[in-house]
């Protein structure tokens, strides 16, 4: 994450565009951090149900500005209130704020999953880079669908593993996402690294 | 997780394959506009062509001959001044000189006979103007089995014409052999003559305007050249078009 953090302010001028999101996703994932390990004390999780609406929002906006009038103009915008109320609906009726809102978390991850295919396929119909592997947006997007996908998984092997509480496995769980965590910040960091050069071609 | 890597890297693998097969596709078309550029052009020159040929003919060549009554009739005035009527010849002469090379540079500039009277008809024409130019002796073979579209039909006209040319400027041939014959999947032009020849490497190094023009030619016609000549020993060109 600090990695990230330290591309963000090296490549500040140079996050334009869909990029923006990525500096606002990078410092809100910090300060989510910060602020978790501050209040650490006491029961924080209700922390965790503002956090994933904010995270999503920011990383639909990421895809939102990246689409343009690729596909319409209302899906990704549309996406986003409808997740907003039903995560608030989840932590009002269904997860109350004292737990793990995995329902927000899940419909999150498996929408974030569908806008990162929607962006390889955009990618792959435009053929707009011809290095695909200097084009910043390749690496954010391939960060967040390896990142969500894998939160998919253990998200739904956490629930099965809350059941029979076996602690070894939890831990391991745990360890899977700090490992994919580890893995998403490394390659939003690539992306960002490659941003000088989406300038380029933004702005040309 | 594995899934997921082995998706992505079959999706840099499917664009790395679109990327090449768009950017044949793009090259291809650039092929195609410099093509077309090239048609528009050599049409363009072909009309040029036509109109100056028809206005020598019609207008320079009436006028010419409009002179030439004139000046016979100038011969039946009476009574004339010595050593007019030898001035009267000449002047007869001299317009019977500017008939001919006008109907020369006329013939030269629109294919006789080659809409109306079709290919074999017309190169038969510019190997019997190439023999009267100079001492020259063409053999011609057709296989009757020909036949092209009118602008090929032109294209192959002004390659022969080239050739030809080429042969009488600066080859100094005597004796040159012209075979257009067909094959089941392609057409045959084999020209050769007994002419200087000249170093080939050299000549296509200095892009030899007559060698870039049967190019051109040929590449237009969607067909391939191949020279074969050292100096002394004549040239051969071998002009394969698909049919």
């Amino acid at each position: 994450m600090l990695i990230s953090l330290a591309a963000v302010f090296i490549c500040w001028r140079h996050l334009i565009g869909p990029l923006l999101f990525i500096k606002l996703f990078v410092v809100l994932a910090v300060l989510g951090e910060v602020v978790a390990e501050l209040t650490n004390s006491t029961p924080n999780l209700y922390l965790l149900h503002g956090y994933t609406i904010l995270e999503f929002n920011v990383i639909a906006l990421f895809y939102a500005y990246f689409f343009g009038q690729f596909y319409p103009r209302v899906l990704v915008p549309g996406l986003m209130v409808l997740f907003t109320i039903l995560a608030i609906a989840n932590s009002i009726w269904l997860q109350p704020l004292s737990g793990f809102n995995t329902n927000a978390s899940g419909l999150a991850a498996v929408l974030i999953i569908g806008f990162a295919v929607l962006c390889f396929y955009k990618m792959l119909a435009e053929l707009a880079s011809k290095r695909l592997t200097q084009n910043p947006v390749f690496w954010i997007n391939l960060g967040l669908l390896l990142y969500f996908a894998g939160s998919l998984f253990y998200m739904s092997l956490g629930n099965a593993l809350s059941v029979q509480t076996n602690k070894k496995l939890t831990f391991m769980v745990f360890g899977l996402h700090s490992l994919l965590m580890v893995l998403m910040h490394i390659l939003l960091s690539i992306g960002i690294w490659y941003s000088p050069r989406y300038r380029q071609i933004y702005t040309s | 997780m594995l899934m997921l890597v082995g998706g992505v890297v079959s999706f840099l693998m499917i664009y790395r394959k679109r990327l090449s097969e768009q950017e044949l596709r793009v090259k291809e078309m650039e092929i195609q506009h410099q093509q077309d550029v090239i048609y528009r052009t050599l049409d363009a020159v072909e009309d040029e062509r036509k109109r100056v040929a028809r206005d020598l003919h019609d207008e320079i060549g009436a006028s010419l001959s409009a002179m030439r009554l004139l000046v016979g009739q100038l011969a039946q005035c009476n009574p004339l001044l010595p050593g007019t009527e030898s001035l009267i010849n000449r002047f007869k002469d001299v317009i019977d000189t500017t008939i001919d090379s006008v109907r020369r540079i006329s013939s030269d500039l629109l294919p006789q006979g080659l809409d109306e009277l079709g290919l074999t008809y017309a190169l038969e024409g510019l190997c019997e103007n190439a023999m009267s130019l100079a001492d020259v002796s063409v053999e011609l073979t057709v296989d009757p089995a020909i036949s092209f579209p009118p602008r090929d039909n032109l294209v192959l006209y002004r390659l022969v014409q080239e050739l030809l040319n080429n042969a009488i400027k600066h080859a100094q041939a005597t004796n040159i052999q012209l075979l257009l014959y067909t094959h089941p999947d392609y057409v045959s032009l084999c020209y050769a003559d007994d002419g200087r020849g000249f170093d080939f490497g050299t000549a296509y190094q200095q892009r030899s305007l007559g060698l870039k023009n049967i190019e051109t030619r040929a590449q237009m016609l969607h067909g391939t050249v191949s020279f074969d000549t050292q100096p002394g020993k004549g040239l051969r060109v071998t002009v394969h078009i698909p049919r």
